[in-house]
C-alpha cells in the first residue's frame, strides 16, 4: 500500500527540518494528499470572518469597527488560528497602532495585543490610559492585575483589584481577587471563594465558568489535595473539550505522577502549540515511544530555530524546560530559564528555574526566586518540594 | 457594553501570556541560488496564509489537498509575483513561476514556488522589494536566505523594511585597479620578509667591494645604478613567477615557496659579511625574485579573482609592490649614503643588521619547513 510509505516519508522529512529550513521540496504524486489541515475554529468562523473583512474594509477608519474585527480575530487566533490571527487582529488597528491616545475602543485590544508581544509596560500603559478615562471599567481592572500578577508584582495587582472591588461586582472581584489570594499564602480562601461564586457565575457569566474551575484545579494541586485537583482539571476537560490551556496544566499533573501514557493522548491533537507538543514530546518519552518522542523534540527545536530565524527568540519558558528535558544541558536550561523568570514568575516560570537550578547544581541560581516565594508566602506543593531539594544540595 | 461581554474577554488576557509565543508568525521563505547571470530563488509560502489570500480550500472541507493546491496554481503564481519585485537600475526584472512543488517547515506545509527570471549579460545591481502579507499581517515576515553568495546570509523582511540589494553593481575597472594597487603597496607593508629581503640586498649598496674589503662608494651616482640595478631586476623576476603562478602555469606548494623565501633571506644577509656565493646583488635579486614571485601570487589569489578582473589584478598588485619597494628605497638610500663612511655603518648597520636579519630569517626558515612555531611575527 503506498500511504503508509508516504506518510512515513512525509514524518522523515519533517524529522530531518530539525537542522533549521524545511525538506527538500517534493511534488506529491496522489492528488488527494492532505497537506494542511486548518483549525477547526477558524475554518467555521470563515464566513462571520469575511464578512467583517469586507465591512471594515468599506469603512477603515471606524474605531468601533475595527476593534471589534480585532477582537474577533484575538479570539480565534486564541482558538486555534494561531499568531497569525493576531497579525490581523494588528492590521486591523493599523490606523492607531502607533497613536499616543487613540479612540478608547481602541485601548483595550491594543493592550492585549501588546501583551502578546511580551511588551508588559506598553500594555499597562494602555490599560492605565483606560482607567483614566473610564475609571470602571471592569474588564480593565481585570487586566492591569493580571499582568502585575504574571510580572509578580503582587503589591501593584492587590492595588489595582482593590479599585475594582469598590465598584464590581461579587464575580469580578472573585476572579480578581482568587488567582492572588492563592500566590500570597491564602489558598484555601482562594478556593473557597471560587467554590461560593461559581454556581452564580454559572447563571451570570458562564463565560468565565472555564477559566474559574481551572482555577480552582490549579489551587488544589498547589495545595497538595490531589483527589480534588484531579477532579476539577476533568470537569474543566468536559466543560470545553478543545481547552489547550487546561490541558496542558492537566498533562503537567498526570507527569508528574508518572501517568505519561494517560497525557499523551491529551496533547496529540494539539501539536501545533508548542506547550502542548513539548509536554507531548516528554509524556511519548516517559511512555517509552522513543520514536515520537525523538520526532516531536526535533520538531520543536526547528520551530525554535526558525523563531530565531526572523528574529524572535522563542519563549524561554518553553526553551529552558525544552534544553533541559531533551538537550541535557543544565547550564543552557538555567540561563535560559532565569532569563525568562526576569520577565515573568508564574507558577511554570518560577518550577522551570528551580528544576534548572537543581540540574545544574546552582543552587545561587535560585535563591531569587526562594526570596521572591518567601516574601509572597506562595503555598505550592510542588514548588516547596523543588526548594527543599534545593536547600538540602 | 454589558458587563458579561466585558468579563468574558478577560479570558484572551488570562492565558495570553504564552500562548502567542507558543505558535509561529506567518513566514515565508525565499531562497535565492542565483543572481549573476539570471535570478532564480525557491519561494515557500505557508498554505494556510494562501488559503487567506487566494483560497485553496475548494471543497471547503477544512482539509488543503495537493489537488487543491495544484489547480490554484496560477492564483497563487499571480498573487506571489504581483507582491515581489526585483529591479535593476529601476527596471523591473520579469520573473516566471517555472514549477509548484511543497515542503514543510516546523509549522506546516508550504508550497514552493520555483522562480527565475530570463538569462541578463554580466552581473547587475539587484534590488529585491518585499510586499506579501504585509497589508493583511503586519507581523508577517519574508526570509530571504543568499545560498548563492560564499556566506549564507539571512535577510529578515518585514513591513518596515521591505528592501534588500541583492547584487551590487560590479565595481569599474578603475576601482578595481585602485583596489589591487592598495592591496600590493598593503602586502609589501605588511610582508616583513620582503622588506627584509630587499633591505638586505640594499645594505652593501652604498659601498664598494675592494680586495675582500667593504669601502664607501665614491659618489652617488654608481650607487644609485647599483640599487636601480637590484630593484628592477627583483621587480623583473617576480613579475614573470607571478603571472606564471596566477595563470596557473606553474604551481608550487606555499610552505615551500615560504620556506625558500626565507632561505633566500639567510643567504642574502650571509652574504653581506663574506661573499659565500659568486653571485652580485642582482644575480641575488633576480634568483630569489623568481621565489618571491610565487609568495606574491599566494596573496592575490588568496583575494578572490574572476576571469574579468584578472589582467586589473595583475597590473594593479604589481603596481602596488613596486609602489612599496620604491617606499622603502627613498626612506633607505639617503640615510645609508650619508652614513656609508662611518664606522657605525659598517659595524653597526652592515654587519650587526645582517646578521639579524640571518638569524629572524633562519628563525623563519625553521618555523616554516618543519611547521614549528618559535615566535609569532
Amino acid at each position: 500500500m503506498p500511504i503508509p510509505l508516504r506518510l512515513l516519508s512525509v514524518a522523515w522529512l519533517i524529522a530531518c527540518g530539525g537542522v533549521s529550513l524545511a525538506s527538500e521540496p517534493y511534488t506529491p504524486v496522489d492528488e488527494g494528499e492532505v497537506l494542511e489541515t486548518l483549525p477547526t475554529e477558524v475554518f467555521a468562523s470563515r464566513d462571520e470572518l469575511t464578512t467583517l473583512r469586507e465591512r471594515l474594509g468599506a469603512d477603515p477608519r471606524n474605531a468601533e469597527l475595527a476593534a471589534a474585527v480585532a477582537q474577533q480575530y484575538v479570539r480565534l487566533g486564541k482558538r486555534g488560528g494561531g499568531p497569525r490571527f493576531l497579525g490581523y487582529a494588528r492590521a486591523a488597528l493599523d490606523h492607531w497602532w502607533e497613536v499616543a491616545t487613540p479612540p478608547s475602543a481602541i485601548l483595550p485590544v491594543r493592550a492585549k495585543l501588546k501583551e502578546t508581544d511580551h511588551d508588559y509596560a506598553a500594555a499597562l500603559a494602555d490599560l492605565r490610559e483606560l482607567v483614566r478615562r473610564e475609571p470602571e471599567n471592569a474588564q480593565a481592572w481585570l487586566e492591569i492585575t493580571n499582568l502585575h500578577r504574571v510580572r509578580g508584582e503582587y503589591d501593584a495587582a492587590w492595588e489595582a483589584c482593590e479599585t475594582l472591588e469598590g465598584f464590581a461586582g461579587p464575580i469580578a472581584t472573585a476572579l480578581c481577587k482568587a488567582p492572588l489570594m492563592a500566590l500570597t499564602g491564602r489558598a484555601e480562601e482562594a478556593y473557597e471563594r471560587l467554590g461560593e461564586t461559581l454556581p452564580q457565575a454559572r447563571v451570570d457569566e458562564p463565560g468565565v465558568v472555564q477559566w474559574m474551575l481551572t482555577m480552582q484545579a490549579e489551587i488544589a494541586r498547589a495545595r497538595g489535595d490531589e483527589a480534588t485537583a484531579e477532579a476539577h482539571y476533568k470537569e474543566a476537560l468536559e466543560n470545553d473539550p478543545d481547552d489547550t490551556y487546561v490541558k496542558r496544566a492537566y498533562a503537567d499533573y498526570l507527569l508528574d505522577r508518572d501517568r505519561a501514557a494517560e497525557a499523551l493522548p491529551l496533547l496529540r491533537d494539539h501539536l501545533a502549540d508548542n506547550g502542548a507538543m513539548l509536554r507531548a514530546a516528554i509524556a511519548a518519552r516517559d511512555a517509552g515511544e522513543a520514536g515520537l518522542a525523538d520526532r516531536w523534540s526535533d520538531q520543536l527545536d526547528s520551530r525554535f530555530e526558525e523563531t530565531r530565524m526572523r528574529g524572535d527568540r522563542p519563549h524561554g519558558r518553553f526553551e529552558s524546560r525544552f534544553v533541559l528535558e531533551f538537550r541535557a544541558d543544565p547550564q543552557r536550561a538555567l540561563e535560559l530559564a532565569a532569563d525568562n523568570w526576569s520577565r515573568q514568575k508564574e507558577h511554570r516560570d518560577t518550577r522551570n528555574l528551580l528544576e534548572a537550578a537543581l540540574a545544574a547544581g546552582d543552587r545561587a541560581a535560585a535563591d531569587p526566586a526562594i526570596a521572591f516565594l518567601r516574601e509572597a508566602g506562595t503555598e505550592d506543593v510542588d514548588l516547596k518540594r523543588l526548594v527543599e531539594r534545593l536547600e538540602a544540595e | 457594553m454589558t458587563t458579561g461581554t466585558r468579563i468574558a474577554a478577560l479570558l484572551v488576557a488570562v492565558a495570553v501570556g504564552s500562548y502567542a509565543h507558543a505558535h509561529k508568525p506567518s513566514d515565508s521563505y525565499l531562497r535565492v541560488d542565483e543572481t549573476t547571470a539570471r535570478f532564480a530563488a525557491e519561494w515557500d509560502i505557508a498554505l494556510r496564509d494562501l488559503e487567506l489570500l487566494v483560497g485553496l480550500d475548494a471543497d471547503q472541507d477544512g482539509q488543503i489537498t495537493w489537488g487543491e493546491l495544484k489547480a490554484q496554481r496560477e492564483a497563487v503564481a499571480a498573487h506571489a509575483l504581483s507582491r515581489l519585485s526585483i529591479e535593476t537600475n529601476g527596471e523591473p526584472l520579469e520573473l516566471r513561476v517555472d514549477d509548484l512543488k511543497v515542503t514543510h517547515h516546523s509549522d506546516g506545509a508550504y508550497a514552493v514556488l520555483l522562480l527565475e527570471s530570463d538569462e541578463f549579460d554580466g552581473p547587475k545591481a539587484l534590488d529585491l522589494r518585499y510586499r506579501l502579507l504585509f497589508d493583511v499581517d503586519p507581523t508577517h515576515r519574508g526570509l530571504v536566505l543568499r545560498r548563492d553568495s560564499e556566506s549564507q546570509q539571512t535577510h529578515v523582511l518585514s513591513r518596515g523594511d521591505a528592501r534588500v540589494a541583492l547584487s551590487e553593481p560590479p565595481p569599474s575597472l578603475w576601482v578595481s585597479l585602485i583596489d589591487y594597487v592598495g592591496e600590493g603597496v598593503w602586502h609589501i607593508w605588511i610582508g616583513y620578509d620582503h622588506i627584509l629581503f630587499l633591505i638586505s640586498l640594499l645594505l652593501p649598496a652604498v659601498l664598494v667591494r675592494e680586495e675582500d674589503r667593504w669601502a664607501p662608494a665614491e659618489s652617488f651616482r654608481p650607487t644609485f645604478h647599483q640599487v636601480l640595478k637590484i630593484v628592477t631586476v627583483f621587480t623583473l623576476a617576480h613579475s614573470v613567477t607571478l603571472w606564471l603562478a596566477v595563470m596557473e602555469y606553474v604551481a608550487l606548494p606555499s610552505r615551500l615557496v615560504e620556506s625558500v623565501i626565507a632561505l633566500s633571506i639567510v643567504l642574502t644577509a650571509l652574504n653581506n659579511l663574506r661573499p659565500v656565493l659568486p653571485i652580485s646583488g642582482a644575480g641575488f635579486a633576480f634568483g630569489f625574485g623568481l621565489v618571491h614571485g610565487f609568495g606574491f601570487a599566494n596573496v592575490l589569489t588568496d583575494l578572490g579573482l574572476s576571469e574579468g578582473s584578472l589582467a586589473v589584478a595583475l597590473f594593479g598588485f604589481n603596481v602596488g609592490v613596486e609602489l612599496g619597494q620604491l617606499a622603502i628605497v627613498v626612506a633607505f638610500l639617503p640615510i645609508a649614503y650619508a652614513l656609508r663612511k662611518s664606522a657605525f655603518y659598517k659595524w653597526g648597520v652592515l654587519i650587526a643588521g645582517s646578521l639579524l636579519i640571518a638569524l629572524l630569517a633562519a628563525i623563519w626558515f625553521y618555523e616554516r619547513a618543519f611547521n614549528a612555531s618559535i615566535i609569532t611575527a
